[in-house]
C-alpha cells in the first residue's frame, strides 16, 4: 500500500489590489480555522509537519498557502512583473491573507506566521482585529531594520548564499536533516523574492510607535521567539509583548528562526500551550 | 595555546566532502584572526593551503574569547554562525559580494570543521 500524507493541495483564485492571483495551498484537519504563513522568500512547505500532526488535525482546520510569487503560486498573468522590482508591502500582505481566508470560507480564523509572517501577526492585530480570533507571531518584533539590502538579490550571489545564511539562523541543536531541508526550501525561492519580502520585514513593518494601540480584547496576541534566532531575537519579541497590553510572550529554548520546520517536535511543545489557550477562546 | 592549526585545518577541509562541493571553483584567500593570532589560507580551485597571504580576500576577525565561544561543541546563542557573531558579538567578517558571499556555504562549513577540530583537541 502506498503511504500518503494527509495534506491535500489545491489552487484558489483570489483578487488582491485589483489583480487576480492563482494561489496554492495545502489543507488538513477540521475545526477552528487556522492560516499558516511562511517566512520571506520561502513557501508553505515549512508547515508540513504541523499539517500532519493528528492532535492538531482534531481541533484545527489548517491551511498553509504559498504567497503570490512564492512556491507554486506563480506570478499573475496580465501583469508585466518582469519589468517591475518585486517588493512586498504591508498592504499587499495583509490583503493577501484576508483574501485567501475569505475565499476558503474561514470565519475569524487563527493566524500564525513566522518571520515576515510573525511581524504580520502584529500588523493584522492592529489593522484587522475583527477578522481574526487570535494571532500568533512566531519570531515577531516591533521592527527589524537593516535587512532590505542589495546583497540578497545581487548578480554575483546565488540562492546558495541565502540558504546558507538561513542555515545559520537555526539552532545548532535542531535535527540536521530538518535544518538542511529548511535551507533547501530557501535555495528554491525565485531570486528576487527574498529581498523583496525583506522590504516588508525591514521597512514597511514598524510598530515602534503604534503597538500600544493593539486591542487584545478584540484579538488575542501571542508572540514566540526562538532562543537562537539572531534576527527575530527573543529580546525583540519580548519588547513587542511589553508594548502590547494583554499580549503573551514566550521564548522557545533551543530553536531558531524557523522553528516549525527546523525542529517540529520542539516547536509543537512550545506552541501547544498557545493553541490550547486559543481553543478556550473559541 | 594557539587556536588555529593551519595545516591541520587545511587537511580536514580538503578531505571533507561537503567542503569540496561548497568550495568548488573558488580561487581566493582567507585569514582567521583571533586578537593577535593569524592563520592564513590560499584557496586554489577550492583547495586550501595553509600559507601566508598579503591581503586576504576574506577576513574573519574576533576576540579569542569570542572564538572559543564559537568553537564550542554547542555554541551559545548567536555564536552559531559567522553572521550571527558579526551582528551580536563583535566579529568582523569581510569580503562581501565579490569574495565572501559566493563561497559563504564553504565558509560556514569551515567553521563547522573548526568546531569539530576544537572538540577533538
Amino acid at each position: 500500500m502506498p503511504r500518503f500524507d494527509d495534506a491535500t493541495g489545491r489552487y484558489v483564485y483570489v483578487e488582491i489590489e485589483g489583480v487576480e492571483y492563482r494561489v496554492y495551498f495545502e489543507e488538513t484537519g477540521s475545526g477552528i480555522p487556522m492560516l499558516l504563513q511562511h517566512t520571506a522568500g520561502a513557501d508553505g512547505r515549512q508547515w508540513r509537519h504541523l499539517l500532519e500532526d493528528p492532535e492538531l488535525q482534531q481541533h484545527f482546520r489548517m491551511v498553509a498557502y504559498d504567497l503570490p510569487y512564492h512556491g507554486k503560486s506563480v506570478p499573475p498573468v496580465g501583469v508585466q512583473w518582469w519589468a517591475q522590482e518585486y517588493r512586498l508591502t504591508k498592504r499587499f500582505l495583509m490583503d493577501a491573507v484576508l483574501a485567501i481566508g475569505g475565499a476558503l470560507g474561514m470565519q475569524r480564523p487563527v493566524y500564525m506566521g513566522s518571520s515576515i509572517g510573525g511581524h504580520l501577526a502584529l500588523d493584522l492585530a492592529l489593522h484587522h482585529p475583527e477578522a481574526f480570533r487570535a494571532v500568533i507571531g512566531v519570531e515577531a518584533g516591533l521592527s527589524t531594520p537593516g535587512g532590505f539590502a542589495d546583497m540578497w538579490y545581487h548578480p554575483r550571489v546565488s540562492n546558495d548564499f541565502k540558504a546558507s545564511v538561513m542555515y545559520g539562523l537555526m539552532s545548532p541543536t535542531s535535527p540536521e536533516a530538518f535544518r538542511r531541508e529548511t535551507a533547501w526550501v530557501y535555495s528554491q525561492g525565485a531570486p528576487p523574492t527574498f529581498k523583496g519580502d525583506l522590504y516588508y520585514y525591514s521597512v514597511d513593518h514598524d510598530l515602534t510607535q503604534t503597538a500600544g494601540q493593539i486591542d487584545t480584547s478584540r484579538v488575542a496576541v501571542y508572540i514566540l521567539n526562538g532562543e537562537y534566532d539572531w534576527s527575530g531575537t527573543p529580546e525583540g519579541g519580548k519588547a513587542a509583548a511589553t508594548a502590547i497590553p494583554g499580549s503573551h510572550w514566550a521564548m522557545m529554548p533551543g530553536l531558531g528562526h524557523f522553528p516549525m520546520s527546523e525542529d517540529p517536535a520542539a516547536f509543537k511543545a512550545c506552541v501547544m500551550p498557545v493553541l490550547e489557550a486559543v481553543r478556550k477562546l473559541a | 595555546m594557539a587556536l588555529f592549526d593551519g595545516p591541520r585545518i587545511a587537511a580536514r577541509a580538503n578531505a571533507d566532502p561537503e567542503m569540496r562541493i561548497a568550495a568548488r571553483l573558488w580561487d581566493g584567500s582567507i585569514r582567521l584572526e583571533a586578537d593577535a593570532e593569524r592563520c592564513d589560507f590560499a584557496v586554489r580551485g577550492g583547495v586550501l593551503s595553509a600559507e601566508p597571504v598579503k591581503e586576504p580576500a576574506v577576513l574573519v576577525s574576533g576576540p579569542v574569547a569570542g572564538w572559543r565561544e564559537m568553537l564550542a561543541a554547542v555554541p551559545r546563542p548567536f555564536y552559531q554562525d559567522l553572521m550571527a557573531a558579526q551582528a551580536h558579538h563583535g566579529f568582523r567578517v569581510t569580503g562581501g559580494e565579490s569574495a565572501l558571499y559566493p563561497y559563504y556555504p564553504a565558509m560556514r562549513r569551515l567553521v563547522e570543521l573548526l568546531r569539530a577540530l576544537a572538540s577533538e583537541a
